[in-house]
């Protein structure tokens, strides 16, 4: 039973966490949004600008793919700090957690204490957090990764190439992919510790 | 019977906190309303500047660093209606964020910009904004009350030239 209500209310929530970053953030965001539209409040107009075409393959379920909440989040290959090379897609099954930061931008390392605590916390219970670095060299993410008990994939984008697809509007960006790979959450800009927390909470709930 | 009482009540509550945190980094960066905080930097050229020091036109702020896509990519955008409307009583001010003079000085060389550039080293003024992320663009009117903050980029000229509407002369 309480198990029961607890997804319930987890899936309200996350439906109001999309309603808040769609309405309710909508009209802070639109005011810069003519040029980019990959993010959630301009979702609308966004699907032409980033979408794929979806492979003949797909079921018909299977939405298109780009950015905005909804989509299936593009696949990229990238190496981790330990050299490891992986595919986003290698997570699906996984509530995901997709932090694009740079050492040097202090709102990224302001939330990266509390990614850290949210990996801890649910790291057991089918979420991960996919850190991708911006354009710094795997010296200096190496030991800032390790200074920060970052224990959670680390990947390198020397070239900005997953930044260019991902990072349209500001640094930091932080996407929420559900279990099948699709965007349930995009947030521009550095994220509290309780925010981190509730937004992993309710998906990880919601998608079990 | 309580529990179904509980859940609406907790379920209200997650909303607020995520309607007032979930939404915080679109909304930060000197409040929208208030009097925006003045501060002194020192520009490339060595000489200390204060916000205040610009009472009287609109101002328009933008945090930025050489290293972040978005910052880059509205530089154009931004030198352009600085260009339009400087002598309109307007000025942009960039407060770049913890590099050198010889980094920054070279950016505005590679993207001719004449506006102002001032050096936030320790990051005291982006923390004294809540800058959250990068690029953020703050809108302080001529009696130095902010009245517009988008957090993110690139801002485009249409978007800037509509959000400068009736602020300048």
């Amino acid at each position: 039973m309480a198990a029961k209500v607890r997804r319930v209310i987890g899936s309200v929530v996350a439906g109001l966490a999309v309603v808040a970053l769609a309405a309710g953030c909508a009209p802070a965001f639109s005011a810069g949004a003519g040029a980019i539209s990959q993010v959630a409040a301009t979702a609308p107009n966004g699907t032409s600008a980033t979408s794929a075409p979806v492979s003949p393959k797909a079921t018909p379920t299977q939405p298109p793919v780009g950015t905005s909440i909804g989509m299936q989040a593009p696949d990229f290959t990238l190496s981790t700090i330990q050299g490891q090379t992986v595919h986003l897609s290698e997570y699906r099954g996984q509530v995901v957690l997709l932090n694009f930061w740079a050492t040097w931008c202090p709102p990224c390392r302001a939330e990266i204490p509390g990614l850290v605590k949210a990996y801890q916390q649910y790291k057991g219970k089918g979420f991960t957090i996919v850190a991708v670095n911006l354009m710094e060299d795997k010296d200096t993410v190496t030991s800032f990764a390790a200074q920060q008990h970052m224990d959670f994939p680390v990947l390198l984008d020397p070239d900005g190439a997953a930044g260019s697809v991902f990072v349209g509007r500001g640094i930091p960006t932080s996407y929420l992919l559900d279990r099948n790979g699709v965007v349930r959450q995009v947030v521009v800009g550095s994220m509290p510790e309780d925010t981190i927390s509730q937004l992993v909470q309710s998906l990880v709930d919601s998608s079990t | 019977m309580r529990q179904r009482l509980r859940s609406p009540v907790i379920v209200l509550a997650l909303a607020l906190v995520l309607l007032a945190e979930g939404c915080a980094p679109s909304s930060v960066g000197g409040q929208k309303g208030s009097v925006a905080p003045d501060f002194s930097l020192s520009g490339l050229d060595g000489a200390a500047v204060n916000l205040s020091d610009y009472r009287g036109r609109t101002v328009v702020l933008n945090f930025f660093a050489t290293w972040c896509g978005p910052c880059r990519a509205e530089m154009p955008d931004l030198q352009a209606v600085y260009g339009e409307l400087h002598d309109h009583g307007m000025v942009l001010v960039a407060v770049n964020q913890g590099e050198t003079r010889e980094q920054v000085s070279s950016f505005a060389r590679e993207f001719g910009l004449t506006f102002p550039i001032l050096l936030d080293q320790d990051e005291a003024t982006a923390r004294l904004y809540g800058v959250r992320a990068f690029p953020t663009t703050v809108i302080i009117d001529g009696r130095g009350v902010v009245r517009d903050v988008v957090v993110g980029g690139p801002l485009t000229r249409t978007a800037l030239r509509r959000m400068l509407e009736g602020m300048v002369k």
